[in-house]
């Protein structure tokens, strides 16, 4: 077990670096639109001070540029929040849906950067599981990492999720695997730990153009 | 002359502001929100500095920065960064950049360095001038083979 520990904590630590990492990024892209909007203000307002002719449409615009990436910041910020609340607890009853929303949410500049969109489809009602949800995160961001390097030509991958009698199914669609193609190998074989852990199976369908995850209602760890 | 600045940058809401306060301090400003796009531009016309974002999609800062160097080697060009790719500006630097600056940059910064860059490339082409006036008096016959 001590190896497999290390293994989980490897992937882990990587996959809070990679996110941490991005979800920095997009805060600091937010404050610099703050900041040049802020400094276009005060440059209307002297120019304004010294010539005359300030347009208060023109002031209220940018203070609405502002508000907004304000607002876009706060978001980022509150989805980091819970994403590191998802250590708290070694073992907890999440709703996927809501971890799936989360991770598309999280993977915004990543994605950006491979030019994928991300959408995420979920039942009305809630698909509950116990299960580590730290490591169900990593494990479901191995699989979105994946898809967005082997997207389709369309760019834009599904996340449907389905509760079925042992659990829950997750399908990422859009991505186009070709057999004859060497790429990174899926699911990698260090993930292997971390399947087992959350009793977890992740194949690519035979037509190689989705993921599939199936999860036990129960992860046995 | 007007000082002529390409800012590159995909988020479209800090290229619009930042234009339009260089165009407001007597920049002659273009923008692009691609790395592709900037390329182009940069073959067709000529810039004296380009501010440019290390991390876009379809094509990144240094891979972008090699392209613009290579159709015109005295652009100037400044690195903009999010703190997680400062390893990139440097790498940028050992290309020829002139100089990074991290988002969000102080005002004074960012004006500042675009002045020392495009002063840097004025000097620049002085000294080709001077070296092919040189050139032109030493031997008044390369004219004619030139």
């Amino acid at each position: 077990m001590g190896e497999a520990l290390e293994t989980l904590s490897e992937e882990g630590f990587q996959f809070f670096g990679k996110v941490t990492a991005s979800v920095t990024h997009e805060i600091k892209n937010a404050l610099a639109v703050i900041r040049e909007n802020a400094g276009l203000m005060e440059d209307l307002i002297s120019m304004g001070e010294r010539k005359g002719g300030l347009d208060p449409a023109r002031i209220q615009a940018l203070a609405g540029k502002i508000g907004k990436q304000a607002m876009k910041a706060d978001g980022i910020v509150q989805n980091m929040n819970r994403f590191a609340h998802s250590m708290d607890e070694p073992v907890a009853e999440l709703d996927l849906g809501d971890t799936l929303r989360l991770l598309a949410a999280l993977s915004g500049r990543i994605a950006a950067m491979h030019g994928v969109v991300f959408e995420t489809r979920v039942p009305d009602a809630p698909v509950r599981l116990k299960t580590n949800p730290f490591f169900m995160e990593t494990l479901l961001w191995g699989c979105l990492e994946f898809a967005m390097v082997a997207a389709g030509p369309e760019k834009r991958l599904a996340l449907v999720l389905e509760e079925v009698e042992t659990g829950a199914r997750i399908r990422v669609t859009g991505v186009r695997v070709a057999e004859e193609v060497e790429g990174p190998e899926f699911p990698p074989e260090r993930h292997n730990d971390l399947h087992r852990v959350l009793g977890a199976e992740v194949r690519l369908a035979p037509s190689r153009d989705e993921i599939i995850i199936e999860l036990p209602k129960v992860a046995c760890l | 002359m007007k000082t002529r600045v390409l800012i590159v940058d995909d988020e479209q809401e800090f290229v619009e502001a930042l234009s339009e306060r260089l165009s407001l301090r007597d920049y002659d400003v273009t923008t692009s929100s691609s790395g592709r796009d900037a390329a182009e531009n940069v073959a067709q016309y000529n810039y004296d500095v380009v501010v440019l974002d290390v991390l876009m999609p379809d094509m990144d800062g240094v891979e972008t920065l090699k392209r613009i160097k290579g159709a015109k080697p005295l652009t100037e060009v400044i690195m903009l960064t999010g703190h997680a790719t400062v390893e990139t500006a440097i790498e940028g630097m050992k290309l020829g950049a002139y100089d990074y600056l991290m988002k969000p940059c102080k005002d004074d910064e960012l004006f500042d360095k675009i002045d020392k860059a495009s002063a840097k490339k004025a000097e620049h082409e002085e000294r080709i001038r001077e070296a092919k006036v040189k050139e032109i008096v030493s031997s008044p016959r390369s004219v004619l083979s030139s």
